[in-house]
């Protein structure tokens, strides 16, 4: 069932003013939705479809409708056939599809979708999307005045003109958990992958594109890449794929990793963000409220992000810290430990040099962001385990986290 | 299904003391049946002192349809909590220990167990042999949303 609504602002490239304000329930940009969970059926996969008919355009759902695009009437067809099973999942028959003709094939939007990254590094704009339900790359901006910078950079990026769509994006959140499908993805949701449910670290712009950091465990294997494709929140939603594990350092043996055992810096991995995936830089899901051992799990309605503004310095015995995870919510404690070289219970896995902070985590807390102040915020690691009480978390810290996954831009 | 409710009532039935086993050997302690999933831990009743004592705790979804449970860790998270007969705490088995924070989805089919075993070497988690008594056994089970405990299974230490 979704239960979004969405007040937008729509603004074409180029054009000199806004257009309208439009309370458009039908917009996935910003919308969020809650699904019961189910970890049975995946929705198919864009890419895949798109491989296999070059006219396809995207799909989406229509209030509960599956609706395809295809750039010719002549492809309707095998379009509607590539669909049918997920829509008979979805108690949606055949007949019942919509076909809608648009302009633009799903590997156009992808090609321009990822050549408008670099634009998340402009002030102001919070979100790309290849936008399913337009047919078109939609980018989010906080004001009108963002458009002229937005615009002649996706120039100089060699996107043509009028092939994307502007919008100032002002969601209006109802009641939302940090288990729910929320768009844009944020640090501090629920993410899935087969049997195991953790939570996105934070979003992040890597040489290599548009990505996600989580922990290293929260991939098919600890260390190496198998290619894990992430959902968010649940693999059984539509629309919850969210991105693919592009990089898992292996974890060491020999010199100073004791015998027997398998060492890192960091529990931590970075995944690639899916084309058309609405996400947002330097945010992370902010709950109504924190406490030292749970807190709120429900996304604050009228202030829904902590801000993260920068990479703060390792933090220190005494100093305070945050987390928010999908299982313990917002948790604050301070820190006890630093630079501790850590063995992980049941594993061969040691990590060095990690930080202990005395404050609650719980099963499926794993690869939630930590960070300093609770407004505008510095992230200063990862969390990926607590001990068996559920009242001292382990993080590690971000310094680490870059040194093996390579720079990271997070605001 | 969301199963915490039942989780709840699970979890006050735990809180009530084990029944006296019949069984000889053994202490099965079960949880209340009508909940849907029973979580017991197994000891035998006697050990002669110094003894490896077996510990299996076994998670059973009583109900009639399948059920869903979010359980800690790549490999189950389990603890065993061994007390003496006054309460005082004399090993724990993941006493100072660090463990991964992800949840794992198993789906228990109706009349299905997850087992999960483990052994206590007669000693405090400081290393200490523990002398011959009375003592209790609990397991504990990490989910998303509360922690699943066995009733008290009683285990007598007799000398070797």
């Amino acid at each position: 069932m979704s239960r979004s609504r969405t007040l937008l602002l729509p603004l074409l490239v180029g054009a000199a003013a806004l257009a309208a304000c439009a309370d458009d329930p039908s917009a996935p940009q910003a919308a969020r939705t809650v699904r019961e969970p189910s970890l049975q059926v995946s929705a198919p996969d864009p890419r895949e479809l798109a491989s296999r008919i070059p006219a396809f355009g995207g799909y989406y759902l229509d209030r509960g409708i599956p609706t395809v695009w295809v750039t010719e009437q002549e492809s309707a067809d095998e379009a509607v056939s590539a669909l049918e099973g997920f829509a008979r999942s979805r108690g949606v028959a055949r007949g019942a599809i919509r076909v809608r003709l648009g302009g633009h094939s799903y590997t156009e939007l992808a090609d321009w979708f990822d050549r408008a990254t670099p634009v998340l590094a402009l002030d102001g704009v919070i979100s790309t999307d290849l936008d399913e339900a337009e047919n078109t790359v939609t980018i989010g901006v906080d004001n009108p005045g963002r458009v002229r910078a937005v615009t002649n950079l996706l120039r100089g990026l060699g996107i043509p003109e009028g092939v994307v769509r502007i919008r100032q994006a002002d969601p209006i959140y109802t009641t939302a958990s940090l288990r729910d499908q929320v768009r844009p993805v944020t640090g501090g949701l629920q993410i899935n992958y087969g049997n195991y449910v953790c939570t996105l670290g934070f979003n992040a712009l890597h040489s290599q594109g548009a990505s996600y950091i989580t922990n290293s465990h929260c991939t098919g294997r600890q260390g190496g890449v198998q290619g894990t494709v992430h959902y968010q929140s649940l693999a059984s939603q539509a629309g919850s794929r969210i991105g693919v594990e592009v990089a898992d350092p292996v974890y060491a043996t020999g010199g100073s990793c004791p015998k027997g055992k398998t060492c890192r810096f960091s529990d931590s991995s970075r995944g690639l963000y899916d084309a058309g995936v609405l996400f947002s830089l330097g945010r992370v899901a902010r709950t109504t409220s924190s406490g030292n051992l749970t807190g709120s799990l429900t996304i604050d309605a009228s202030n829904p992000f902590l801000t993260i503004t920068g990479k703060g310095s390792p933090p220190v015995v005494g100093q305070s810290v945050s987390k928010v995870g999908r299982t313990s919510g917002w948790t604050t404690g301070n820190v006890t430990n630093t630079c501790v070289n850590t063995s992980v219970q049941g594993s061969k896995v040691m990590l060095y040099c990690q930080t202990f902070v005395a404050a609650g985590v719980l099963g499926g807390d794993s690869g939630s962001p930590v960070f300093t102040g609770s407004g505008n915020v510095s992230l200063v690691g990862i969390l990926w385990g607590g001990n068996s009480a559920g009242n001292s978390f382990v993080m590690s810290p971000i310094g680490q986290v870059e040194q093996e996954l390579g720079s990271l831009t997070v605001n | 299904m969301d199963f915490r409710p039942l989780l709840l009532v699970l979890l006050a039935a735990c809180s009530a003391p084990a029944p006296p086993s019949a069984q000889a050997d053994a202490v099965d302690s079960a949880a209340a049946p009508d909940t849907g999933l029973a979580f017991r831990a197994q000891v035998p009743a006697q050990a002669r002192a110094g003894e490896p004592v077996p510990i299996k705790l076994r998670l059973t979804n009583t109900g009639a349809a399948p059920r869903e449970v979010y359980l800690t860790g790549r490999t189950v998270t389990f603890d065993v909590v061994v007390e003496r007969a006054g309460g005082e705490v004399v090993w724990r088995r993941l006493e100072g220990e660090t463990v991964q924070s992800i949840l794992q989805v198993r789906t228990l089919a109706p009349g299905e167990s997850l087992e999960f075993d483990a052994s206590w070497d007669q000693r405090t988690n400081a290393g200490e042999p523990v002398p011959p008594g009375d003592y209790v056994v609990r397991g504990i089970l990490p989910t998303d949303d509360a922690r699943l405990r066995t009733p008290d299974a009683p285990l007598r230490i007799v000398p070797g």
